[in-house]
């Protein structure tokens, strides 16, 4: 389980989060949504301490600490129970694909080599990279990277994995096969808290949408009442937008959302 | 005289790099206080010439020695200390800050990302720099430390201003027994050629190493 409360940052005058708060219970795949600049990369940075945010509580599992004095050990405690999956991969890029998931283990878990070994090449077998283990990450294309970048998470067995925006940097022939992965991942009954703009992966994944803007929670619902019944004005014209935007791309994509649409 | 010209060579740009490598490292994570002081230190040492850095070296030496010992109650004399000391400490001011920038910059140019994921996977500050930043900085820092290193060889060739024995003087002590300047010039020179080569050696060889996680830019 991991919960925020009314967390609070900024950066010099700028605030980005004024507020928020969020529950992810066991098990549970929650979808954050949000305009460009509403602070959902801000506040997954400010979950593991990427970012120092300003005050707030958090929660993950037995540990609750306070922003705004949370201790050196603290920090890492946590960052020990919460898996981070980057934008863009971020992969060491001195190791190959296997030492990339095995390293955490060996030096964090203080697991045995041959052990994380073969817990590592059961990670990236499970995201179909079992040819690619030797491999470093300037040769496999963003798609193997992030699926790597998901390996190394899931591999340390946290008690949740945040996802910031896992596919936005791919083309979209990659797009498929990570999202295919990280429904894997959601099947598994992993804990996730994912920032995306895929909404059919919200749609079809997520236990619980949450709509950011301006650094709080503006309105948080099953897929959907989100999606198919949003209350709020703001959610509704971001959904139009970001709908009107993915059909003028492509043509193809298929969101319950379009009912949005028609509706209008 | 090969002995205390070797333990020149050996030592200095040890010593170089690895309290560059800790000033580099001062400065990039920016410790209060030690960081600023090395701001200026740096500053300082990079504006001097080398050749007026050993001279003062030398000076406070011979004038001030004895002072230092009595403050420090150390039971030293000027005598009992081998001016070759001396030396080593001169090119390590000389040389320290260029080679600490050049560790800087690689220390800089590693991307934020790869600090964040050792972060992420749950690594320490030192487990992040030791297993993750350190082998790629050290990839990048290989040809321009290289350069420093045989710059830091040839200015070995200044400290004669401090008498103190090195490869050219070496020389040309040998040469006025004999009168044979050209040779013992010669002499010189191929000695310091044969050290350069070693020193590209065994750069090629380390960027070898480290090259493998990239791939080969065509
Ligand atoms: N390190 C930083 N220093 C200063 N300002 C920052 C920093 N990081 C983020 N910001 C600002 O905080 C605001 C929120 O950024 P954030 O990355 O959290 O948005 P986001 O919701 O993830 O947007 P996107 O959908 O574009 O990724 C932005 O206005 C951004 O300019
Ligand atoms: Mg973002």
């Amino acid at each position: 389980m991991i919960e925020i409360k009314n967390i609070y940052k900024s950066f010099d005058k700028l605030k980005v989060l004024t507020g928020a708060s969020i529950r992810v219970e066991p098990h549970q795949v929650v979808v954050v949504l949000g305009p460009s600049g509403s602070g959902k990369t801000t506040m997954l940075r400010c979950i593991n301490f990427l970012e120092r945010a300003d005050s707030g509580e958090l929660t993950v599992g037995d540990m609750t600490i306070d922003f705004a004095k949370v201790k050196k050990k603290e920090i890492h405690e946590i960052r020990k129970k919460v898996g981070f999956v980057f934008q863009n991969y971020n992969l060491f890029a001195n190791k190959t694909a296997l030492q990339n998931v095995m390293h955490g283990l060996v030096v964090v878990k203080k697991m045995p080599k041959e052990q994380a070994r073969k817990k590592a090449e059961d990670a990236l077998a499970w995201v179909r990279l079992s040819d690619k283990l030797n491999y470093y990450p300037s040769q496999l294309s963003g798609g193997q990277q992030q699926r790597v970048g998901i390996a190394r998470a899931i591999a340390l067995e946290p008690e949740i994995i945040l996802f910031d925006e896992p596919t936005s940097a791919l083309d979209p022939e990659l797009i498929e096969e990570t999202l295919e992965v990280m429904k894997n991942v959601a099947k598994q009954g992993i804990t996730m808290l994912v920032v995306t703009h895929e909404l059919s992966f919200a749609q079809d994944i997520a236990d619980k949408v949450i709509f950011m803007d301006g650094g709080v929670v503006v309105e948080e619902g099953t897929p959907e009442e989100i999606f198919n019944n949003p209350k709020e004005e703001r959610t509704k014209q971001f959904l139009s937008r970001i709908i009107a935007a993915k059909s003028f791309d492509a043509g193809k994509d298929k969101f319950a959302g379009e009912s949005l649409c028609q509706e209008k | 005289m090969c002995v205390k010209v070797n333990g020149l060579f050996c030592r200095c740009p040890v010593i170089c790099v690895v309290l560059g490598m800790l000033a580099a490292l001062v400065r990039t994570y920016r410790l209060p206080v030690i960081s600023k002081v090395l701001d200026v230190f740096m500053a300082l040492c990079k504006a001097f010439p080398a050749n007026l850095i050993l001279l003062i070296c030398i000076m406070i030496y011979t004038y001030k020695f004895n002072d230092f010992a009595a403050f420090f109650h150390l039971d030293v004399n000027i005598r009992d200390v081998n001016l070759i000391y001396i030396a080593i400490l001169g090119l390590t001011i000389v040389s320290l800050s260029g080679i600490s920038e050049v560790l800087r910059s690689g220390l800089i140019a590693i991307p934020k990302g790869q600090f964040e994921a050792g972060y992420a996977v749950g690594m320490t500050a030192f487990q992040t720099f030791r297993d993750i930043i350190f082998p790629q900085m050290f990839r990048v820092v290989i040809p321009p430390l290289t350069n420093s290193i045989l710059s830091l060889l040839k200015i070995t060739a200044l400290v004669n201003v401090m008498g103190v024995s090195d490869i050219l003087k070496s020389a040309t002590d040998a040469a006025t027994e004999s009168y044979a300047f050209l040779e013992a010039y010669v002499a010189a020179a191929l000695v310091f050629w044969v050290l350069g080569i070693i020193i590209e050696r065994i750069s090629k060889m380390l960027e070898k190493y480290f090259a493998k996680s990239v791939k080969q830019i065509a």
